[in-house]
């Protein structure tokens, strides 16, 4: 008897926690719209510091408790509250997809964050959609910041007329080869050529059957594409209107039919649900080689810290040694705070913070931190640099992100099915088209 | 007065529960049925444009809708009977009390405890290229001569998806048998054991039919549980490669949260909700008539 | 006839502790792979029991991201809409199973096709809705819509116990002067105990779990709840295997200990009612 009144009790407590805890978070919200119209009131007054206390809110796609995350939390951010004693950061990590989609729908959901680092891939998407300030435009001191930046990943940022973000770091994808499984086939060098390189790949099955000469993690895009433009081939025509003589063009035909049938020979894998990761693979001598980021090297010393890490340039085709240009820009979405957050963007772009980060793998953008003795001291960036001059971005389309599922469709029924590699690519081509034009 | 004391009464003790279901399951229902009939995306919420049947339309024109019913037709046939056979069989060894009995009992329902989420994982882990299971088979017992592909042949896959559910599954049959098994009258068996009745058939005459009313809940809630497969979907093929282990939900979710096309989600759900409905009642109905 | 009888006791038995087996592995895999040294976990052949077992991934996993906050926050949830949906499902059931009025059976269908229907096509509808109630990335959003989805199935639950229940001791609480709610409180409750373990296992189990609900309406880490915490140790590259595991058994030992403590009761609850529906 006695229990079942508690019951009730313990209920009705319950709901009013409830209550309580719907108010706070209720309250909260009361507040920033308080900060609000005092800050902008402000703002509108004199374009010097607010004097209230700002918490500015960054969504990053850092990995959880990866090298870079700990430098964020624990080196950038108290720098530069320290240095900023009225603005808090507030970091939020997501991974890369689900960062990705709470920007498209945070729109809508009313809650976006005040700065965001966002992959290249994502700056016309946002744009179109009117998320991104035009930086160039909002900013007296626009000029003089981004004088300091590299071309290539500042020109990431421009869509149109003018640029919505400022590039926060640059990254490409090199060739990794195990030293010791090459030489066993008699290979001091890595393959500098394509021809070099489909010649390896049979030597290396022969002597290490159980192992793929080399793996690829995905067919996206991000993967594809380096194949493509280092065979003279490309996805969309040079002003971005067509796939059409692209990326069913001969030249794309014929590196997608030679990759096809080195996978039927089970001398390439990694893509398929099941494979072995590929990074983990190379480390593990599953993939003799494989074509990947910065980021490997931090992979490899904090999970296996006895493999020896070898890199070089992409094999070289009938087009060059083209690999894709990656990286993440920094963008201000802050309806509220934009001075504060420019502040902010101006920090992490600054030579001190892209130096921290450097120091963890992502190689830096700004120009003054790329002399820093510290960044030359990192032997690892060398051949990516040297790739860095070659690599081509991928087309700043809104559409972006679709196409990439076409080719990421396309390629598996190339790979998988074994389908003609001529009239899948024909199809893709058709397809993409309908996209560039809807 | 004492009726109308007692009609306030019901609607006193009826209305929190039932209005607040009606607010956020029904409603949330109805307007999902609406939605089913607009261009509605999930990056431009208030934009919202009526365009009829198109909906529909489009998706009866999907390959993909026949791989997926075709996925969640095979997925349900393999671990609707697995998990009753299986479920009733460990009940059957386990109703009566012996040593140890308690112990088989909890570490059957673990499974039932361990989230989709972790298990997906762990399966997928078992089953990649060059993991356990493959190891075993290959290695171990040479019963394959390579290692199999599991997760990317998608008839293969779709059984791993099958085992998991089936794995995860049997704890739950099995609590619900081992009640309805402590049920039946241990007269009835006495009477088939003094007429010369062997187990096998004590079994089939006596056991199976007294459970038959718990026998039917299982089945209706296995094919909806079925029909619900969706976590490990998304975690172990992703309802890939091309698209081949898609089922229902994923694929919903993905026109949802991939391409944003909330509209679309909407009358997916609405097109496989009506035959899992009339499903479901039919079957209640042949219940009722068998009572 | 007695060897036979022993022979199949004891391939019983054998059957029994393969099942055991089976059922224990993965999550022995786990254990096992969540011990191991990262350089270690790919390796192939695999490794049955790490030879140099480390705690790091059990570390590293509850010190990221606000791991314990968000175990908290599991909890939390967990509790709440569970109190929430209990009381209304018991009241609900008891009207169902008490009373007579306009539109029972039309609700009572209504209440059952609600379970047939595959939750997560509701998430859209709700996710606008909530937004519209200012709800979005909070708690109330979290407990609202679990508390909702986990009442058709516990009224069915726990109306089938009720209906076990005698109508002659309502008689004699009426005819005695007691109230619908002194019958409900002090009798048909306390008589349905073994009901309520069924009950706070399913749903405790379910909404512990929850995945696509919590992703899609939390966006503060401080809100975020097991699940989701979970999925965030994927990386952008890679995933740190051990790491994930190590995570997945920590958020599994609670609802393991709710279901080990209440075990016992389980067989019990299921009994009567809740099977004959």
């Amino acid at each position: 008897m006695r229990k079942h009144i508690s019951l009730r009790l313990i209920v009705t407590l319950m709901l009013l926690a409830l209550l309580a805890a719907g108010c706070g978070s209720g309250n909260n919200n009361n507040e920033q719209a308080q900060e609000t119209a005092g800050s902008s009131s402000g703002a509108s007054a004199s374009a010097e510091q607010p004097d209230k206390d700002v918490t500015l809110t960054f969504w990053h796609h850092y990995s959880t408790a990866s090298a870079e995350e700990k430098t964020l939390k624990e080196v950038l951010i108290p720098k530069f509250e320290a240095d900023h004693p009225n603005i808090h950061v507030n970091a939020v990590s997501f991974p890369w997809d689900q960062l990705h989609q709470k920007l498209q729908i945070g729109a809508s959901a009313g809650e976006l964050p005040d700065v965001a680092r966002l992959d290249i891939i994502w700056v016309p998407e946002l744009q179109v959609n009117d998320m991104l300030i035009a930086l160039d435009d909002k900013f007296d001191d626009f000029e003089e910041v981004s004088k300091e930046l590299l071309a290539g990943p500042l020109s990431t940022a421009v869509v149109g007329e003018h640029t919505y973000a400022l590039p926060l770091n640059t990254n490409t994808k090199v060739l990794f080869w195990n030293e010791k499984m090459l030489k066993e086939v008699g290979l001091n060098q890595p393959p500098a050529t394509m021809d070099e390189f489909f010649a390896a790949l049979p030597k290396l099955k022969e002597k290490f059957p159980q192992s793929w000469g080399f793996g690829e993690p995905a067919l996206r895009g991000w993967n594809v594409l380096p194949w493509l433009w280092s065979n003279g081939g490309d996805v969309l025509s040079p002003d971005n209107t067509t796939a059409q003589g692209y990326l069913n063009g001969a030249a794309s035909v014929e590196i997608a039919t030679k990759l096809q049938q080195a996978f039927s020979q089970g001398l390439i894998g990694g893509f398929k649900p099941g494979d072995t990761p590929v990074t983990e693979g190379h480390a593990k001598d599953v993939y003799s080689m494989m074509a990947e980021g910065p980021w490997a090297y931090a992979q490899f010393s904090d999970q296996f810290k006895d493999f020896k890490p070898m890199a070089g340039s992409f094999p070289e085709g009938k087009g060059g040694s083209v690999q894709v240009l990656g990286g993440e820009d920094i963008g201000i979405l802050s309806k509220e705070h934009p001075e504060e957050s420019w502040e902010f963007v101006k920090f992490m772009v600054s030579e001190a913070a892209e130096v921290e980060m450097g120091k963890v793998g992502q190689i830096p953008v700004n120009l003054k931190a790329m002399e820093n003795p510290d960044i030359q001291a990192i032997s690892y960036f060398a051949p990516f640099l040297e790739q860095l001059t070659t690599a081509k971005a991928r087309p700043p389309v809104s559409a972006w992100p679709q196409i990439d599922d076409v080719l990421n469709d396309a390629f598996m029924r190339i790979f998988l099915q074994k389908a003609d590699v001529q009239k899948t690519l024909d199809g893709a081509a058709k397809q993409i088209d309908d996209l560039l034009n809807s | 007065m004492y009726a109308k004391k007692l009609r306030r009464d019901a609607y006193l003790f009826f209305l929190p529960g039932f209005l607040f279901v009606c607010w956020f399951i029904v409603y949330p229902l109805v307007q999902n049925f609406l939605y089913s009939f607009y261009d509605f995306r999930l990056t431009k919420l208030s934009d919202k444009t009526f365009i009829g049947l198109d909906n529909y339309n489009a998706i009866f024109h999907e390959k993909l809708l026949w791989i997926s019913l075709r996925n969640m037709l095979y997925y349900g046939l393999l671990t609707v009977p697995g998990q009753m056979v299986l479920g009733f069989l460990a009940a059957y060894a386990l109703y009566r009390s012996f040593p140890g009995v308690k112990f088989f009992r909890a570490v059957y329902f673990v499974p039932v405890v361990t989230s989709w989420v972790v298990a997906s994982l762990v399966f997928k882990f078992i089953f990649t290229d060059r993991g356990f299971l493959n190891y075993l088979l290959t290695d171990k017992l040479h019963w394959t001569s390579a290692p199999v592909s599991w997760l990317s042949t998608p008839f293969l896959a779709l059984t791993v998806l099958a085992l998991l559910g089936i794995w995860k599954g049997i704890g739950w049959v099995m609590v619900l048998y081992l009640a309805a098994l402590q049920n039946v009258p241990q007269s009835l068996y006495d009477a088939a054991k003094v007429d010369g009745a062997g187990a096998w058939q004590r079994l089939v005459h006596i056991t199976i039919p007294s459970v038959r009313q718990t026998s039917s809940f299982i089945q209706v809630m296995l094919i909806i549980g079925s029909f619900n497969v969706f976590t490990s979907v998304m975690l172990m093929t992703g309802g890939g490669p091309l698209h081949e282990t898609e089922v229902l939900l994923s694929w919903m979710y993905n026109k949802a949260f991939k391409h944003y096309d909330l509209g679309y989600a909407a009358a997916l759900a609405y097109l496989f909700a009506l035959p899992i409905a009339l499903l479901n009642w039919l079957q209640m109905r042949r219940d009722k008539e068998s009572d | 006839m007695i060897m036979n009888a022993r022979l199949s006791r004891v391939s019983i038995g054998i059957a029994l502790l393969i099942g055991a087996a089976i059922s224990l592995y993965p999550l022995f895999f786990m254990l096992s792979t969540s011990l191991q040294p990262s350089a270690v976990i790919l390796e192939y052949p695999p490794r049955l029991w790490p030879s140099a077992p480390t705690w790091d991934h059990y570390k590293e996993a509850w010190n990221s991201q606000q791991f314990g906050q968000s175990l908290l926050n599991s909890v939390f949830v967990t509790v709440a809409s569970f109190f929430a949906l209990f009381a209304l499902s018991s009241m609900l059931a008891f009207a169902y199973s008490r009373f007579e009025f306009r539109g029972k059976r039309l609700s009572w269908l209504v209440l059952m096709a609600c379970l047939t229907i595959p939750v997560m096509t509701l998430i859209i509808p709700q996710f606008v809705m909530t937004r519209d109630m200012g709800l979005y990335d909070s708690y109330w959003a979290l407990i609202l819509v679990y508390t909702a989805s986990g009442i058709p199935f516990t009224t069915f639950l726990l109306k089938g116990f009720f209906d076990s229940i005698s109508r002659e001791i309502d008689e004699s609480v009426y005819m005695d002067g007691g109230s619908s709610r002194l019958l409900f409180l002090r009798i048909v409750m306390p008589l349905s105990k073994p009901a309520f373990v069924p009950a706070i296992i399913f749903n405790a189990l379910y909404i512990w779990e929850e995945f696509p609900w919590a992703l899609t309406i939390i966006n503060d880490p401080a809100k975020r709840t097991l699940p989701v915490a979970l999925a965030n140790f994927q990386g952008q590259y890679t995933t740190q295997w051990g790491v994930v595991f190590a995570g997945s058994l920590i958020a599994l030992l609670p609802i393991l200990f709710l279901f080990l403590f209440l075990q016992r009761y389980l067989i019990r609850g299921m009994t009567a009612g809740a099977v004959k529906g």
